[in-house]
């Protein structure tokens, strides 16, 4: 019964819990998929996400979001990450193989 | 009360029937409707994070033709084959792919019955039917007057339909495009469209025009279109507001006349995109509200108005995305992690969403806009405040109207990989 109840605790916090944190460097990368190709491999036009380089990637996103580096779109992009999130997405990339 | 004492309950009753399926980790058994963008990118993504999960995708067409890049088509500069997508990529990431109609949901029972009869049991739904076109949204219009005046917003026979008539289009012929009232799939579609056919004109009828009639008073990416009709099709372009008599009250097939506030107008070609809704299977099992479209909780994509159904895509109310391959995309990664998660018995993974549209104005000359959203339970999908947004409205040295007419092209490969693989 204890086993149960702590079963239906369960469905019901997955019913209606969500983390409380925001999203994780993965569900975030992978929104990056669309333009940058699955597992950031583009196949044409975009360039392909960097992989096991964190500071590079960070210092890239960062230089775009504070308009240091020229982009069509990226600088629009990172401006809406904070720098936590940045450095999320960044650890994601570098343990991608 | 009770909601929650009532949930508790009906949750003891339904741990005691699924427990052994629940207790081999997240296995379970999902059927997706739909194929597209949306469809295809959360049976992708539950195969993807969880191989032991048994998705089956129910699609009553062939190969999805897309709407992205379906404007290209009308220009003379993309083929039909070139913006149609194999379902075999599916097929080999180890989803099932069922060729049929789905034309029932019992919500109870848990099954998806298919216009041949037969049954396909459900743990979750994934419902990704996109649109409905509403005929009855125009007085004169049908499915029949579509043959006459194509709407071409589902891509396919109908873009060929418009395409072959734009060719036999005499130089110096009327062209009418009439976009609905919002909300409709693909928010700068029709305008994507001008500006495309404006372009195909210049080159081989450039006595041609295009004249706009809308319901809508503003609409997506129009300071970036206007200022691209003034410079690259300088006097070829009339867009009326709908506050200006732009919205297309009744139309006559027959001889070809589109009648509006604005007066009657007769064109060579007319391209109607009538109103929109969520695809008929959401509507017959009850998913939609009385507009036509079908709530979802923000955080999952779970239907509130089913339980163990998630609605995604066009088909669904998404705060601030708007109704896009991409946001179709992106919602089916959120609904497939949530899915995951609910079958394993864990909280809802924090959702992230995003949507990109490219238009190209000519195969040269791109535009964009992008967001990344903010979603709480309480405010829903919001932008994120300073950041996202339109394309430069004065391009610089950088020349990011040709970059961005590349990535568009860039766009569509990869996105179309990563949803059909």
């Amino acid at each position: 019964m204890r086993a149960l109840a702590a079963f239906a605790a369960t469905l019901l916090a997955a019913g209606a819990a969500v983390a409380q944190d925001g999203p994780s460097g993965q569900a975030m990368v992978q929104t990056c998929y669309v333009c940058h190709g699955p597992e950031g491999r583009s196949a044409e036009g975009v360039p392909a996400l960097m992989r096991g380089q964190k500071e590079l990637v960070m210092r890239q996103m960062v230089e775009f979001k504070t308009d240091r580096r020229p982009a069509t779109i990226m600088n629009r992009v990172a401006k809406s990450y904070s720098d936590e999130q940045i450095a999320s997405i960044a650890d994601y990339l570098a343990g991608l193989k | 009360m009770t909601a929650t004492r009532r949930a508790f309950i009906v949750g003891s009753v339904a741990a005691t029937l699924v427990a052994p399926r629940l207790a081999c980790a997240a296995a379970g058994a999902v059927v997706v409707i739909g194929a597209g963008f949306g469809g295809a990118t959360a049976a992708r993504y539950l195969k993807r994070l969880d191989p032991a999960v048994d998705v089956t995708l129910v699609e009553r067409e062939a190969a999805i033709v897309t709407c992205p890049f379906s404007n290209a088509v009308l220009g003379g500069y993309e083929t039909l084959q070139g913006i149609t997508r194999s379902l075999d990529g599916l097929k080999a990431a180890g989803i099932k792919v069922v060729r049929g109609e789905a034309s029932a949901i019992d919500l109870q029972a848990r099954s998806v019955r298919l216009a041949d009869g037969s049954r396909l049991a459900y743990d979750r739904l994934v419902v990704s039917p996109g649109i409905d076109l509403n005929f009855a949204g125009v007085a004169g219009y049908s499915e029949a007057a579509a043959a006459q005046m194509p709407h071409a917003w589902k891509a396919g026979a109908q873009t060929t339909l418009l395409r072959q008539q734009l060719e036999a289009m005499p130089d110096g012929g009327t062209f009418i495009v009439a976009p609905p009232g919002n909300p409709f799939r693909c928010p700068p579609g029709p305008y994507e469209r001008v500006s495309l056919v404006a372009s195909y004109f210049k080159a081989k009828k450039p006595k041609s025009k295009i004249l706009v009639f809308d319901a809508k008073d503003n609409f997506s990416k129009q300071g970036l279109f206007q200022a691209a009709w003034e410079s690259e099709f300088p006097g070829m372009i009339a867009w009326v507001a709908g506050k200006d008599g732009g919205k297309v009250e009744s139309v006559d097939p027959a001889t070809m006349t589109v009648k509006c506030g604005f007066g009657n107008q007769k064109g060579d070609v007319v391209n109607l995109i009538p109103p929109q809704r969520a695809g008929a299977i959401a509507q017959s099992a009850g998913l939609s509200g009385d507009n036509g479209w079908c709530p979802v909780d923000p955080m999952t994509f779970a239907s509130t108005k089913a339980a163990n159904v998630h609605v995604i895509g066009d088909a669904s109310i998404a705060g601030a995305m708007p109704k896009s391959g991409s946001s179709a995309n992106a919602q089916g990664k959120v609904a497939a992690g949530a899915i995951l998660a609910s079958l394993a018995g864990k909280p809802a993974p924090a959702p992230a969403l995003n949507n990109i549209c490219y238009s190209l104005v000519t195969p040269d000359y791109g535009i964009s806009v992008t967001d990344v959203y903010q979603v709480t339970k309480d405010k829903g999908i919001t932008t994120t405040p300073n950041a996202g947004g339109l394309s430069v409205r004065t391009p610089t040295d950088l020349g990011e109207r040709k970059l961005e007419a590349a990535y568009a092209r860039g766009w569509y490969r990869n996105i179309s990989a990563d949803s059909w693989g």
